[in-house]
């Protein structure tokens, strides 16, 4: 959820009065907000760090927050955002060329006319960009936002993609023109911007949006140029938007301008840039496109639970920045304004007449649902939980340990060459302790034996849980490529100990399941058969075998992967494949 | 003490009838002197007493410390032997020998002649020395063979003065323990048995035996580890109890692998939403793509993305199939949620509730409080015409079943659910509402591609398991709660996880605080410890031959050792600017009262500039020099970051203490204290006779301290309620006179800038305050 800092004082007055901590945060608290921290500095005053949602854009700065309040508590009516005649259509156009097709192929564009910037305007509107940067244009790779002041360039405005020796301009706060790749190497080591070199770093050409004169105003995504920088001074605003991404280019550049033609000498009017596409096509920006869209009554009624008519719902709504009109019984046309771009379906009116209703009025009157239906269990968990109070009345203890290994833990460490096991591989761990999913309980134990050397001995540890493996067949996996597998892990670990301790185990294992002892390998039942495992002491590891289907394994842990797991003393440990076993016997699935 | 009273032998039995029949006798019993005339070694004495004194009320024993005597090694050497003189004396044949002989041969011969030339038992003849009596008493070694025993008494004070000084006995500390007749006292006391045998049931011979009493005091003993379940899974267990008391159904979590189709798209989570991003999921190298996804519910879940449809514009983007077959380690359970609706669509919808717990895979950096994985609670309910209202009524009904009533739900947004709402409950521990989970109803287009009936809606709720356990089992690192390096001590030490599933009938106001009952209880129970560790420390002392003194100083200040007078205070405080700690003002003019007062001003390089008024932030007048002060108060403005505990300021006391004395109120603390030192007219803090009233001020620094200086604004504003209150009828805010608490709070006030909106009662305070002599120069 994005953050968004407020000075307090500046958004008390915008909404006419005073509130106390307690009051502001519960009036967050009614809309949806919440006040994440309140910072004291005596330079700046209080500041507070508003939680928005990751879908209204149109709070994402101060302006919006005060103005969505205002109308929410009835002091202010929504603003009708409007879109002026052009006044040299020429001039303010935006030539799109076809080399542009091969690294960011879309661009939109608006004029701000007659702006008074202060420096709380200032740093809110380069704020605002910043948010929408993160967010919505995921770090500038969707859209990127280029401001500035037009009476320093003059149209129309070329956006073209060259390559990178081919561009060379001062780039913003610097004094010296550097040539673009040179430029893009010194950013690779900038703190705040080298995180978007990569966007464009090898494609063959570089976007780069200039003037009738040549000025470079922008090489989106990654700096303005120097020439064109708004400052205090500035009054009519040029804002482009470059993008991969047309209908959020759209949505950025409506936001951006809603939010501050405020400021403009006749507020709330923004002039158009008409941008030409090299194949004809020329679109008009910004759109500030008022959609209708539909709400039927009953159904708004239904997903609330309550029982308001067209009128109600209408007028709800609009404290909601929505302004509806009720037409007939049972439906509420809504004009949703260019700065909702969160509005998808009718379900997203539905929950603003929600919040306009109040929760807490909802839940002064909430019910269980009607739905009558018989609880059951999942069965593969349900003898899973019969296991595990089995192993405990056995003295073993439960450990609960995590499903994802790193590779030195589940291969080198457990002599386990993983190149012959079907182990699922994380793409992008970010610590080695999350390379692989584990394919056997066995090292999570050790581990926690590892930890836990401070015991006195015996120490006797179990784990009933899934492993994961590699298969090809679509139905066991459910289509993924890869299924889960239960397994009972169970060690003893002690300064004496041999294989029979372990085996009582599996023995008392079995007469809990009423699997039979086969003793000489008959097929019915369950019997041992030496086998090598690289984890377990040669000669003292068997096959668990259950009417001849090896379901796991049982044996003293090999003294080497005892050593490496920085322990000291002998385990004896038995892993086997639970569901394997259910299924031999038809149970579970 | 088990220990200490097994295993009575014969011997040990004669020992105890012995001192039965002496205290039949005499009444009483030392057991030392009766060790010395029963010519028993003290320690067997005293074993055979505590043996007595473990069979209940034959004997009352009191125990005594005292100082005793005993033989050095050579005092022993010489008991044993004979004294010098006396071996001088019998080595010498009756015509005697030459004294350069003897002096050759003898050890110890100068002191040896000496003794025995001075107690006449040698005379000297010419060169020869011969013996002058036919026979000698040997009193040195009957002396020290009397003192080896125990029976020092019947030595002189003056002789063992002198033994002392030669070296032969030294004086030791001695337990010893004086026996009186107890109230069921016998001299027949009968050999107890230790247990009931087999052997006593089947020839009824334990009809005639008495045996060892139990000790109900002491912990009993366990053959084998016993095997437990970890507190974790106990817990899960719960919940789906729970669940399944409500009638849900269990949904089949075994797959940790996903694609992105069934984790993502299926809910309508868009392609460029950044919880896809690398940065939170863990996508799968291998198997890195999915084998197969439905292909015609794939279309309809494409284009509802793309293009909208159901009533929705959709996202407007292009959708990628590639995308969508990524694999990945599912980051959440809603991802079987939704394989769950689709096939229950395909089967034919019928009303359903479902629910699962199981692990689910964030890519998150490792932390106290974040895992690369956890367990998710689920739950959802999928019926025709739910609203938010039945939603919110599940909610508390589950809740209610883990014992949490108060709850508040708060609108929030999820790509997948419209309407969202946060679900909050009301800590009483912390008082403010906490976010405990997250709910929603599922968004039609996440439905309906799958073939769910338009009137069906779907609500939804979900919370992590290890949360509640963390705040259940009081555990702040949730490394110490699962995976490996779990320490074996939590689950020995919580065998069995109860949940607070009754309270709902038995406690119908769960907002009023714990009852009195209760806390006297509890009260009651921290005193009986106290007087316990009381007895258990004089015993010490006893033991130890330590007296302990009365003190009415506060025990920090005894184990500090405290401010002292007579040596100079050098006092180094590091400040803020933007945090002036005021109440130093009014502290350096008390000290200046009795001290003589060097007050200085510095700023450190990381502040740039300060302002004239903190320059000067000791007033116009500096105080002494600092060669002829006895305290100097040095302040260094220093900015060391913004977050409250830099802002906090930290004394040092002298600058080879490395410890800080940290915060306004613990530098307030120390310099009261030194204030109180030198004088009992100044009672700010601690001098006070009364230590409730220390007590007092002690709580009031600390509310101060963690609601000013650590709390936020809507803290600080409560607080600042919270003593309007107290100042209603009050002008200080402990006792009758200013005080450290009030010097603190308004010196926390001003550095807020919250005394100007305060409370009138406030305002009243702080006046009486500003005008206190010792406040002139506060502001």
């Amino acid at each position: 959820m994005p953050t968004v800092s407020v000075n307090r004082d500046v958004l008390f007055n915008a909404l006419g009065r005073f509130y106390s901590d307690d009051e502001f945060n519960e009036l967050c608290f009614q809309y949806g907000l919440e006040v994440d921290d309140v910072v004291d500095d005596p330079e700046k005053g209080i500041t507070y760090k508003i939680e928005v949602g990751a879908n209204r854009y149109d709070l994402l700065c101060c302006e919006g927050l005060a103005l969505a309040l205002s109308v929410y508590l009835g002091k202010k009516s929504l603003p009708n955002y409007q879109l002026m005649p052009a006044k040299e259509t020429e001039k303010y156009k935006l030539i799109v060329k076809p080399s542009t097709a091969q690294v960011r192929p879309y661009v939109v564009g608006a004029v701000l006319r007659n702006m008074k910037f202060t420096q709380a305007v200032y740093d809110s509107f380069i704020d605002l960009q910043d948010k929408l940067h993160q967010n919505l244009a995921r770090k500038r790779t969707l859209v990127a936002i280029g401001t500035h002041d037009l009476d320093t360039v003059s149209g129309p405005f070329i956006y073209d993609a060259k390559v990178p020796q081919d561009i060379s301009f001062v780039p913003l706060n610097q004094s010296q023109a550097i040539r673009a790749d040179k430029l893009l190497e010194m950013y690779s080591h900038d703190s705040h911007l080298k995180e978007y070199v990569p966007i464009i770093k090898d494609k063959p050409v570089y976007p780069v949006i200039t003037d009738q004169k040549g000025v470079v105003l922008s090489m989106p995504p990654i700096i303005n140029g120097n020439h064109s920088k708004i400052t205090l001074n500035t009054r009519n605003v040029f804002i482009e938007c470059t993008a991969t991404d047309r209908y959020k280019a759209q949505i950025v550049l409506d936001t951006l301008v809603c939010m501050f033609s405020g400021y403009c000498d006749q507020p709330y009017t923004v002039e158009p840039v008409q941008v030409e596409y090299p194949d004809g096509e020329r679109v008009q920006y910004p759109t500030l496109y008022y959609r209708q869209q539909e709400a039927s009554v009953s159904y708004c009624n239904m997903l609330t639970g309550v029982n308001e008519t067209a009128e109600s719902i209408a007028a709800m709504l609009t404290t909601m920045s929505l302004s509806a009109k009720p037409q007939g019984q049972d439906k509420v046309i809504v004009e949703v304004p260019p700065t909702r771009y969160d509005i998808l379906h009718e379900c997203d009116i539905a929950e603003d007449f929600a919040v306009a209703y109040g929760f807490d009025r909802l839940a002064a009157d909430m019910k269980m649902p009607p739905t009558n239906t018989i609880g059951q269990e999942f069965e593969l968990n349900y003898l899973s939980d019969k296991l595990r109070l089995l192993l405990s009345q056995n003295n073993y203890t439960e450990a609960a340990t995590f499903s994802l290994y790193s590779r030195i833990d589940m291969g080198e460490r457990m002599k386990v060459n993983l190149e012959n096991e079907s182990w699922v591989k994380v793409a992008n761990p970010k610590t080695t302790e999350c390379e692989a999913v584990r394919i056997s309980l066995l090292p999570g134990l050790l581990k926690t034996l590892s930890a836990n050397k401070h015991i006195s001995l015996p120490l006797k540890l179990f784990e009933v849980s899934d492993v994961v493996l590699r298969d090809t067949c679509p139905s066991a996996t459910r289509g993924t490529g890869a299924r889960n597998q239960r397994h009972i892990c169970a060690i003893n670990y002690n300064v004496k100990v041999g294989i029979e301790k372990v085996q009582g185990l599996l023995d008392n294992i079995m007469v809990a399941l009423k699997v039979p002892y086969a003793g000489d390998n008959n097929s019915q039942g369950y019997y041992l058969e030496e086998k090598e495992h690289p984890s377990y002491f040669p000669g003292f590891c068997g096959s668990v075998i259950i009417s001849g289907v090896p379901v796991g394994h049982i044996g003293l842990v090999h003294p080497e992967v005892i050593t490496n797991f920085n322990l000291n003393n002998p385990a004896a440990a038995l892993e086997i494949d639970m569901q394997k076993v259910l299924e031999l016997i038809n149970l579970g699935k | 003490m088990r220990a200490s009273c097994h295993n009575m032998g014969a011997e040990g039995m004669d020992v105890q009838q012995q001192i039965l029949h002496a205290l039949e006798k005499n009444g009483v019993v030392i057991s030392n002197e009766f060790a010395v005339s029963e010519k028993e070694t003290h320690q067997k004495v005293v074993g055979a007493i505590k043996s007595l004194e473990s069979l209940g009320n034959v004997i009352n024993v009191k125990q005594i410390a005292l100082k005793t005597w005993e033989c050095t090694d050579e005092g022993n050497n010489l008991a044993t032997s004979g004294s010098h003189e006396a071996r001088l004396f019998n080595s010498l044949p009756p015509e005697g020998r030459s004294l350069t002989d003897i002096k050759a041969s003898f050890p110890n011969s100068n002191f040896a002649l000496g003794a025995a030339m001075k107690n006449k038992w040698l005379k000297k003849e010419g060169e020869k020395v011969i013996p002058a009596v036919s026979a000698i008493e040997d009193e040195v070694q009957i002396h020290l063979k009397a003192i080896a025993a125990g029976g020092e008494n019947s030595v002189p004070d003056k002789i063992k003065a002198e033994y002392k000084k030669r070296k032969l006995i030294k004086e030791v500390d001695m337990t010893v323990f004086e026996v009186s007749k107890g109230s069921a006292f016998t001299t027949s006391v009968m050999k107890q048995e230790a247990e009931l045998t087999k052997e006593m049931i089947e020839s009824g011979q334990w009809k005639g035996k008495t045996f060892k009493p139990f000790n109900f005091k002491s912990k009993g003993r366990i053959e084998q580890r016993s095997g437990y379940l970890h507190p974790l899974m106990q817990l899960r267990s719960e919940f789906r109890q729970i669940f399944l008391e409500m009638g849900f159904t269990e949904m089949p979590t075994n797959n940790y692998v996903e694609s992105a189709f069934w984790n993502f798209d299926a809910l309508f989570q868009p392609q460029q939403h950044p919880a896809r991003d690398a940065h939170d999921t863990f996508y799968v190298a291998e198997p890195g793509k999915t084998i197969s996804v439905p292909e015609d519910y794939l279309q309809k879940v494409k284009k509802t993305h793309s293009s909208g449809g159901y009533g929705s514009i959709g996202y407007q983007y292009d959708w990628s199939r590639e995308e969508a077959h990524k694999n990945l380690l599912r980051t959440h359970t809603t991802a079987v949620s939704a394989r769950m609706l689709y096939k229950l669509a395909q089967e034919g919808f019928q009303p359903v509730k479902f629910f699962s717990i199981d692990r689910v895979f964030r890519n998150e950096t490792l932390d106290a409080t974040h895992l690369a994985e956890f367990n998710q609670i689920e739950g959802v309910v999928a019926d025709y015409s739910l609203s938010i209202k039945n939603l919110m009524g599940l909610i508390k009904g589950f809740f209610e079943k883990i014992g949490i009533t108060k709850l508040r739900f708060k609108p929030a947004y999820n790509p997948y659910t419209e309407p969202s709402m946060e679900i909050f409950s009301y800590h009483e521990g912390l008082k403010k509402w906490v976010e405990v989970g997250n709910s929603g109803m599922f968004r039609p287009e996440m439905l309906r591609p799958m073939g769910i009936p338009e009137k069906v809606t779907v609500a939804a709720w979900g919370l992590s398991l290890e949360r509640p356990a963390m705040i259940m089992y009081g555990i702040n690192n949730i490394r110490e709660l699962v995976g490996p390096r779990v320490k074996m001590e939590l689950i020995l030490d919580n065998p069995l996880c109860t949940i607070d599933k009754f309270r709902k009938q038995d406690q119908p106001d769960t907002s009023s605080g714990p009852t009195v009952e209760s806390l006297t209880k509890r009260q009651e129970l921290i005193l009986d410890r106290l007087l316990a560790l009381q007895a258990k420390v004089a015993n010490i002392a006893a033991n130890m031959g330590v007296k302990l003194e009365d003190s009415d100083t506060a025990v920090t200040t005894q184990l500090t050792g405290g401010p002292q007078l007579g040596i100079i205070h050098d006092v180094v405080i590091y400040a803020d600017p933007r945090r002036p700690p005021y109440s130093l003002r009014a502290l350096a003019n008390a000290l200046s009262t009795t001290y003589s007062i060097c007050l200085r001003v510095h700023c450190h390089s990381t502040v740039k500039e300060v302002s004239e008024k903190l320059q000067q932030f000791w007033g116009a007048k500096y105080g002494v020099d600092r060669s002829k002060s006895s305290v100097c108060l040095t302040l260094v403005w220093r900015q060391d970051g913004d977050s409250p505990t830099a802002l906090m300021p930290t004394m040092t006391v002298s600058p080879l203490a490395a410890n800080q004395v940290c915060g306004e109120h613990n530098i307030g603390r120390y310099l009261s204290r030194l204030v109180e030192v030198a004088t009992h007219s100044i009672n700010l803090y601690e001098c006070s006779s009364s230590s409730v009233f220390t007590a007092q001020i002690d709580e009031l620094l600390d509310q101060c301290h963690s609601k000013f200086t650590l709390g936020n604004n809507r803290e600080r504003t409560s607080y600042v309620r919270e003593l309007s209150a107290k100042l209603d009828k009050e002008s200080y805010l402990v006792g009758s006179s200013i005080t450290l608490a009030d010097l603190l709070v308004l010196s926390n006030l001003l550095q807020l800038r919250m005394l100007e909106s305060a409370p009138s009662n406030v305002l009243k305070w702080s006046k009486g305050c500003l005008e206190h002599h010792l406040c002139k120069y506060f502001i």
